[in-house]
């Protein structure tokens, strides 16, 4: 591949992921009515959490109506049925085609992500307010989020494209995606800081990745540090998950190909 | 007699105030046992909507339709009606065929040994023993239609209404499955309702006609008559060898349609000149030049063309 | 018992056909059974272990836990069409049922056995197992009772929000909406958390009568809570129906098909 190569699949797949992100924002009333549900689930988690976990001193009630939003704007907008089977299902139609279905998925479940998760911090900005919490704490969340936004997509779409792999190869791994959401709701502290589990639960929870992808990027939102680990482990972790995820999606891609190419979809 | 079915008087509203419309405008008609009616009409006609009241799935803003005198969309009525919707499947696809028919049977109170010997029975007229075990999914549209067809049947309804059964098949596979219903008519002695954009499915199954527009029967009579004066037309399309030669007139009886290079169009009324003399003398006009002749009678699609044309 | 025989018999050629994909029917009983232990004991961990309450919020939880999965489950396993009510109304597909000489609720039931619920079914006969280990036997007998009354009010809650798109144009997003929303507030333990003006709102849901009511029925073991609950649930399912079939006289009467044209 030459430079002038590289540069144009790169101009190709930035113009194919904004071109996604801005789908978002296509059809409004749908995708309000689609995030109509999150300032419920905010609204309920805060009150559990009021009831059991306040007492613990980690967090103040409004920080934490400001933890559950942004994690649940992280976990609703992750590894997503629609946007898996979307990927999926042009899988057979893309090896008639000159551009790479890996990279070309990657890039629109990255801009589908960074999209969702902007369209829904709009309306958490509304919502915010009537919840009680003061504009200050949501404008310095809000700023602190926007910086990691591209960094977070790229691992949303590195776990969403190996799901649309994985269907590829077995049909039978969509009945998974629920279990493995969950798997990263409740590892990744999505109902609540994993800073109030109990031990020896919180010490395991912040080894595993879930914990990289919602509870730190949360928890530095609202207090504008990590929990336990300075900024360059963080990134250094999710580099790593990324590098991992990568290196399973090419190795799954190519088999995913081959098994298609001779036997068919 | 009683009649199979009976309407009277059906309006069928939809909207209201200004935006009020009548789909069905004080249709009435009656069909008797053994009668196999086809029910025509352009596109928004009101044909789904009659069919849907017949069906009790609609109710009429005024007028009332019985089926073997039980009022539509009744216990009773239903248990004598039998449906085949031709975009839409009645069949569980997940479910073998013969499973689909037994559920059937169930819902339509069919119970055990007298459940068992109709599917048989019925797979065994429309051929589709060999289909029984399969999944309804692995089915080609061809077998899945046959199998709707029997799923209809199930119950031995009085009235099978039959809406577009022969949509999206291939032509044996339309042929196959008219010639089926065609030979259930003729054992079972029911009545059949057919709607159909395919006027072959019509002119093979039907041999009434109840035409429709704006919600209003503009036709209620036999097929056959369904053309008119048309039906005496006759339409001969000449291939010539030599394409100067010029057409034939003559006045009154034989009528130049159109030309093309090598092929001559006319058009003859039967009742005013005899086909035999009108091909003598086409035949001695033409002489050697005449290559191949071709005769055909007026259609009934160009027949609806024109009355659908007419309104518009 | 002609209905029973009608949903024994689909029931029946469901397992069947689910049988036939074994692939299919271990992954998604499977799938569910990780799922709701994933939930189960992330709710567990981070809310009640440690805390001085912790061992009777871990009997409460269990015992919510329980119920909540074995009645939705149960539903949408034998008669799991009802959840697809209002897809069924969108896009016609309930029109013949209409047609036939049966209820057209016990069609939309029987057209559809949902396979994935099987795990919920079986992780909540887990939960029942669990608690006759932590709980006292009465405290279980209640559990296994109310299961049938939040059932019924499960039931109730599909047909009502099933029914929505005969009065709203496009209602079934609105309907997915409320159905997530009750489960939810059925599902995380809200019996305990909302006191006073909340509690009072959380009556006014039908979560009172899936998940509060029965929980509290079975916490207490009071005659009065219990007759609330079972009597709830049972006027719930009423109205469900009434509801039902005052939106099915609107379609048949008038405008929805238009609309829809």
């Amino acid at each position: 591949m030459t430079y002038a190569n590289v540069l144009e699949s790169g101009r190709f797949h930035f113009r194919h992921a904004w071109f996604n992100l801005r789908e978002q924002f296509s059809d409004i009333p749908t995708a309000l009515a689609a995030n109509a549900l999150i300032p419920f689930f905010v609204w309920i988690l805060s009150n559990v959490w009021q009831r059991f976990n306040s007492h613990q001193g980690n967090f103040t009630f409004e920080q934490v109506i400001v933890y559950i939003g942004i994690t649940e704007l992280l976990f609703m907008t992750f590894v997503r049925a629609p946007s898996v089977s979307r990927a999926s299902g042009d899988f057979s139609i893309s090896l008639a085609r000159p551009r790479s279905w890996l990279v070309i998925s990657f890039s629109g479940l990255v801009g589908r992500s960074i999209g969702g998760r902007i369209f829904m911090l709009c309306l958490l900005i509304c919502v915010f307010p009537i919840l009680g919490t003061d504009l200050a704490e949501i404008s310095k969340a809000v700023l602190r989020l926007l910086i990691l936004l591209p960094w977070l997509g790229i691992i949303q779409g590195l776990f969403a494209l190996f799901f649309s792999v994985a269907q590829v190869l077995w049909h039978q791994t969509n009945y998974f995606l629920l279990p493995f959401g969950k798997i990263f709701l409740v590892l990744g502290g999505v109902w609540g800081p994993i800073a109030d589990f109990s031990e020896p639960w919180r010490k395991w929870l912040l080894i595993l990745p879930p914990s990289d992808i919602f509870f730190q990027p949360a928890y530095f939102c609202v207090k504008g540090n990590f929990y336990g680990i300075s900024v360059f482990e963080w990134f250094l972790r999710t580099s790593f998950l990324i590098l991992v995820l990568t290196v399973i999606n090419i190795y799954f891609f190519k088999m995913a190909k081959t098994r298609h190419q001779s036997y068919g979809g | 007699m009683i009649s199979s079915l009976n309407a009277k008087n059906i309006i069928k509203t939809f909207g209201s105030g200004d935006k009020a419309f009548n789909a069905v405008n004080d249709l009435s008609f009656e069909l008797f046992p053994g009668e196999s009616v086809a029910f025509l009409g352009p596109n928004g006609a009101g044909k789904s909507t009659t069919i849907k009241i017949l069906c009790g799935i609609l109710s009429p803003t005024y007028g009332n339709a019985e089926i073997n005198g039980f009022k539509v969309g009744s216990l009773e009525a239903n248990k004598q009606l039998g449906l085949v919707f031709g975009t839409r499947s009645q069949l569980f696809m997940h479910m073998t065929v013969f499973q689909c028919l037994d559920l059937i049977a169930e819902i339509y109170f069919l119970t055990g040994t007298e459940k068992k010997v109709r599917i048989f029975e019925l797979a065994e007229l429309f051929e589709i023993n060999s289909l029984l075990e399969k999944r309804v999914r692995t089915l080609s549209l061809g077998q899945r239609m046959r199998c709707e067809v029997v799923a209809a049947l199930v119950h031995k309804p009085k009235i099978l209404l039959a809406d577009e059964p022969t949509i999206g098949l291939d032509i044996i596979a339309k042929n196959s499955l008219r010639e089926l219903i065609q030979r259930w008519r003729i054992e079972e002695k029911s009545t059949l309702l057919l709607t159909s954009h395919d006027l072959s499915d019509v002119e093979v199954l039907c041999d009434r006609c109840i035409l429709i527009d704006h919600g209003i029967k503009k036709y209620d009579g036999k097929l056959s008559a369904l053309k008119g004066n048309l039906a005496e037309l006759r339409r001969i399309q000449i291939t010539v060898a030599d394409g100067s030669i010029p057409t034939f007139s003559k006045e009154n009886l034989i009528h130049s349609l159109d030309k093309e290079e090598f092929i001559h169009r006319y058009e003859v009324k039967t009742s005013k000149f005899a086909i035999s003399e009108a091909l003598s003398q086409l035949s001695k006009h033409y002489g050697d030049n005449l290559q191949d002749i071709k005769i055909s009678e007026v259609s009934l699609e160009e027949v609806l063309a024109q009355r659908y044309q007419d309104r518009s | 018992m002609k209905t029973l025989r009608l949903i024994q018999l689909a029931l029946k050629y469901h397992w069947d056909a689910h049988k036939s994909n074994p692939a299919n029917l271990i992954a998604g009983v499977l799938g569910m059974v990780v799922n709701n232990i994933i939930v189960l004991w992330g709710l567990w961990a981070m809310l009640f272990d440690g805390k001085p309450d912790g061992q009777a919020l871990t009997i409460y939880f269990l015992s919510l836990n329980a119920m909540i999965t074995i009645a939705w489950g149960s539903i949408c396993y034998f008669i799991g069409g009802v959840r697809s009510l209002g897809e069924y109304i969108e896009e016609g597909t309930l029109e013949p049922m209409l047609a036939t000489p049966r209820n057209p609720l016990v069609l939309v039931g029987i057209s559809q056995s949902i396979t994935p619920a099987l795990g919920d079914i079986l992780q909540g006969l887990c939960n029942l197992v669990a608690l006759f280990f932590l709980a006292p036997a009465d405290m279980v007998f209640r559990c296994i009772l109310f299961t049938f009354s939040s059932g019924v009010a499960f039931l109730g809650l599909f047909i009502l929000t099933g029914s929505i798109p005969f009065f709203v144009r496009r209602g079934n997003a609105l309907a997915q909406l409320l159905l997530e929303c009750n489960l939810s507030l059925s599902f995380y333990p809200t019996g305990k958390i909302f006191t006073d003006k909340g509690r009072f709102l959380l009556f006014l849901t039908p979560a009172a009568v899936t998940g509060v009511l029965p929980m509290q029925a079975i916490e207490n073991g009071h005659w009065s809570t219990a007759f609330i609950a079972v009597v709830g649930a049972m006027c719930f399912f009423g109205f469900s129906i009434l509801i039902f079939n005052l939106g099915l006289k609107k379609y048949q009467t008038s405008s929805y098909v238009s609309a829809r044209a």
